[in-house]
């Protein structure tokens, strides 16, 4: 499978207060083996049979093929991990040293527990593989891996992706968590646990934290969750869509994985932002239970979280059933619009505080209706409480208030888990959204010459990009590459290679307040005077834009920001431009629709160092031919230096 | 080449980065989870967790609740039902005000409240609502006793009752 360098950033952090217990060496002692004649023997069968190079061996080792230097090593870096000295690094000094700790009655390696109980996936395969029943060698018992595994109650396994989450950018690209399903019957899905692979940086901020995250400089460890602490910090918190994918993992499978997770507990790996990631890690745990799937050798740069989520569903069978859960924003917004306009009103007012949930006018309305005011009341008021915009001593006695005049209205929806507005499921989930990377051609003229744009781009998404199953109204462009050739004159140049882009447009309403904004930097081409006429001159731009979005009506966006505008060029006057802008804008076109039109705006006012008004003015038509295929349309009016000159092309757009 | 891009992306990206959320969880909640900590389920009474200050509940007691990270995962009910609720308050009171709702739900299955007992456990916990959220200031402690004793009168529900 091929990968793109796409890039992840992902970050987590915890007290690993007490991780230094496992992380003392493992207490082997030379051993004057008991059973040394069963020992020899099945040493013999494992080398017979190639049991230190097996890849199940590997994978429950945690071994990665390293390119430079040539090698092969375990990406665990707690000693505890392992049995022998080299164990690291050499599979087979593993292998023995794991064989003689289990047949050692007095092998005590980690947490006060035998090595048979702390590495109980390998013994549970080694047994397998060697045909024997360590047990009856040397009985041990393994009270708290069983008191754990009756706990969680395995039954099923659900693959979790938490939509991106445009307030941070370690979380702009989603995340991944697993979810061990008990047999708990009913709707005890939230009573589940959340699997996840999360790394620690303490109070690390700033250039030490970028730093340290590239270079795999923090810790991280697998963890276990109850999912209802994970619900309400992606859906509460951060308000994010979650899609849940069920995974269809035979019963003995799901066992072997979680004996593996056993032996992972309190076991750190270096994290790195964009490679061995939590979506990798977590891949990689999967791999160590289901016997055929092997999918993390796939990404070999960046991995994406959603790229994950592709490759699990890209097997035949596994990943069959999906349900989205719509955070309680989403839920409010489609309850709120289910409302009608006078009921929507009084839902403000009470949530409001200006009118009391037990008034006499609210008895006139249908129980229904009413009862469809208060939650929506409700919803809002808790919306704004955990965003911040009201206190705790304004909501708290107001909550009650609006839940006690809501307990009053009984006997309406009693079906399970019913909510009393359905929300529509996405047609498009984001494992059926376009292909990450995007190559794009165009060919269009400026003034009266020809070019041809080879633009590549390895994330992640367009606003006029295939919207389905990505985050609505949001643009992220990283590493965005534009080469331009005139084809008349021979010249090729860099037009374009922005670094990042950020584009968020979430649509303000009464009850949502999101600022619109943007961040970009990069390099750009500006077109200056020199010699009376305009030539092309390299600039690094950065820009930053605050503003609001509004969606009138379902499928249009308008938007408008106000920018500002830093350039640093050889070419410029003061070899410096900077100034504010604003923009204007309008999106036509729905989530599913295949046309989208996009009419826009721009000015700048460069007034330090080289100084214009810049102008730009038109508008994107874009057709959607396939899942990953596009045809845009562009026409522009452009303004700089008091030239004016105009500008049009046509680009196919593949993703890939 | 693509390292060297890598670099230069997650530079120019983390510029973004302010210092309070760089000190966010951003891959998952946290790393207390295989972490002995010590405690029961009294303790989490004393938490005298307010109705609404459910964001200052951290512990993770559903996980780790005894010493030395041996009981990694609570197998006892009471502090399972008691984990669940004071994480969950808010949620709950929202759905024991409609009758309805997956936090509901789950709190019956917590209490081992038969399937074909849940729909009496729903609107129960709607009608009595006022008396199980008697005050603005009540804290889950309060709301689980107050369930337990007026279940224990509750013709059908009784047999849940701890009391």
């Amino acid at each position: 499978m091929r990968r793109a360098p796409e890039l992840l950033l992902v970050i987590a952090i915890g007290s690993m207060g007490s991780l230094s217990r496992a992380e003392q060496p493992p207490g082997t002692p030379p051993l004057a083996v008991p059973n040394g004649a069963t020992l020899a023997e099945w040493l013999q069968r494992a080398d017979r049979d190639g049991l230190s190079e097996d890849p199940r061996w590997l994978a429950l080792l945690h071994y990665e093929r390293e390119w430079l230097p040539p090698r092969a090593r375990s990406r665990a870096s707690s000693p505890g991990f392992f049995l022998s000295d080299t164990g690291d690094r050499d599979p087979r000094a593993e292998l023995i040293a794991t064989l003689r700790a289990f047949l050692d009655p007095n092998a005590i390696v980690k947490d006060d527990e035998h090595a048979q109980c702390a590495f109980i996936a390998r013994r549970h395969w080694l047994e397998q593989r060697l045909d024997v029943r360590i047990a009856e060698f040397v009985p041990v018992e393994c009270p708290h891996y069983e008191r754990w595994r009756e706990a969680l109650d395995a039954r099923g396994l659900t693959l979790i992706f938490p939509e991106g989450f445009m307030s941070n950018p370690g979380s702009i690209f989603g995340h991944t968590l697993l979810r061990i399903d008990s047999g708990t019957e009913g709707s005890g899905e939230i009573l589940g646990y959340a699997v996840d692979f999360t790394a620690d940086a303490g109070d690390d901020g700033g250039l030490e934290y970028m730093f340290k995250g590239v270079t795999g400089s923090y810790p991280a460890i697998f963890g276990v969750h109850p999912y209802y602490e994970q619900l309400k910090r992606y859906a509460d918190w951060e308000n994010r869509d979650l899609w849940e994918y069920r995974l269809d993992i035979e019963q003995s499978e799901l066992d072997f994985m979680l004996m593996h997770l056993w032996e992972l507990r309190a076991i750190e790996f270096p994290y790195y932002f964009f490679t061995k990631n939590c979506s990798y890690e977590l891949l990689r745990l999967l791999e160590t239970g289901i016997v055929d799937l092997d999918v993390s050798a796939g990404f070999r740069g960046a991995v994406l979280p959603v790229e994950t989520i592709r490759a699990i569903v890209g097997q035949p069978g596994l990943a069959e059933v999906r349900r989205y859960r719509p955070s309680p924003e989403t839920q409010l917004r489609a309850a709120s619009r289910s409302l009608s306009r006078p009921d929507r009103k009084r839902a403000r007012s009470i949530a409001q505080g200006r009118l009391d949930p037990a008034d006499d006018s609210l008895d006139e309305i249908p129980p229904e209706r009413r009862a469809r005011v208060l939650d929506v009341a409700y919803d809002q008021l808790r919306y704004e409480y955990l965003a911040g915009q009201v206190s705790d001593e304004a909501s708290r006695g107001l909550s009650r208030r609006i839940l006690i005049a809501r307990s009053r209205i009984e006997g309406l929806a009693v079906e399970t888990g019913s909510d009393a507005v359905e929300i529509e499921t996405p047609g498009t989930s984001p494992d059926q959204g376009h292909e990450t990377s995007l190559l794009a051609l165009s060919g269009g003229w400026r003034d009266d010459e020809a070019f041809i744009d080879i633009r590549l781009r390895p994330a992640l998404h367009g606003l006029m990009d295939n919207s389905g199953g990505y985050l609505q109204h949001t643009q992220i462009r990283l590493l965005d590459t534009v080469m331009r050739i005139y084809p008349e004159s021979g010249q090729v140049r860099l037009q374009e290679l922005t670094l990042l882009e950020i584009l968020s447009l979430a649509p303000r309403s009464r009850v949502f307040r999101p600022w619109a904004w943007s961040v970009g930097t990069g390099l750009a081409t500006r077109r200056l005077p020199e010699g009376g006429r305009l030539e092309d001159s390299p600039v690094w731009a950065t820009a930053t834009g605050i503003g609001i979005a509004l969606d009138p009506a379902p499928a249009v966006l308008l938007y408008g920001l106000a920018d500002l505008s830093l350039d640093v060029g050889p070419d410029l006057e003061d070899k410096v431009s900077f100034g504010p802008g604003a923009r204007l804008g309008a999106f036509f076109g729905g989530v599913e629709s295949r046309w989208k039109v996009h009419a826009f705006a721009e000015v700048t006012q460069f007034v330090a160092g080289d100084t214009t008004t810049s102008i730009r003015a038109g508008s994107d038509l874009r057709w959607i031919t396939s899942r990953n295929t596009a045809l845009i349309v562009e026409g522009s009016f452009n303004r700089s230096y008091g030239e004016n000159w105009g500008e049009g092309s046509l680009q196919l757009n593949l993703h890939f | 080449m693509k390292v060297i891009f890598s670099i230069i992306a997650l530079t120019s990206m983390l510029a973004f980065v302010p210092a309070s959320l760089a000190h966010a969880k951003t891959c998952g909640i946290g790393n207390r989870i295989w972490e002995g900590q010590t405690g029961t389920g009294a303790k989490l009474f004393q938490l005298t967790t307010n109705f609404w200050t459910f964001k200052a509940i951290s512990t993770t007691f559903g996980i780790a609740g005894c010493e030395r990270g041996q009981k990694l995962v609570s197998d006892a009910p009471d502090e399972k039902v008691l984990h669940f609720a004071s994480n969950n308050l808010d949620r709950l009171a929202r759905d024991m005000s409609r009758g309805s709702g997956e936090h509901l739900d789950a709190l019956a299955v917590l209490m081992h409240v038969r399937v074909e007992d849940q729909a009496a456990f729903r609107s129960f916990a709607q009608r009595n609502f006022v008396f199980l959220f008697p005050h603005d200031d009540v804290t889950v402690g309060e709301v689980l006793v107050a369930l337990d004793r007026l279940i224990a009168q509750d013709e059908t529900l009784s047999v849940y009752a701890k009391s």
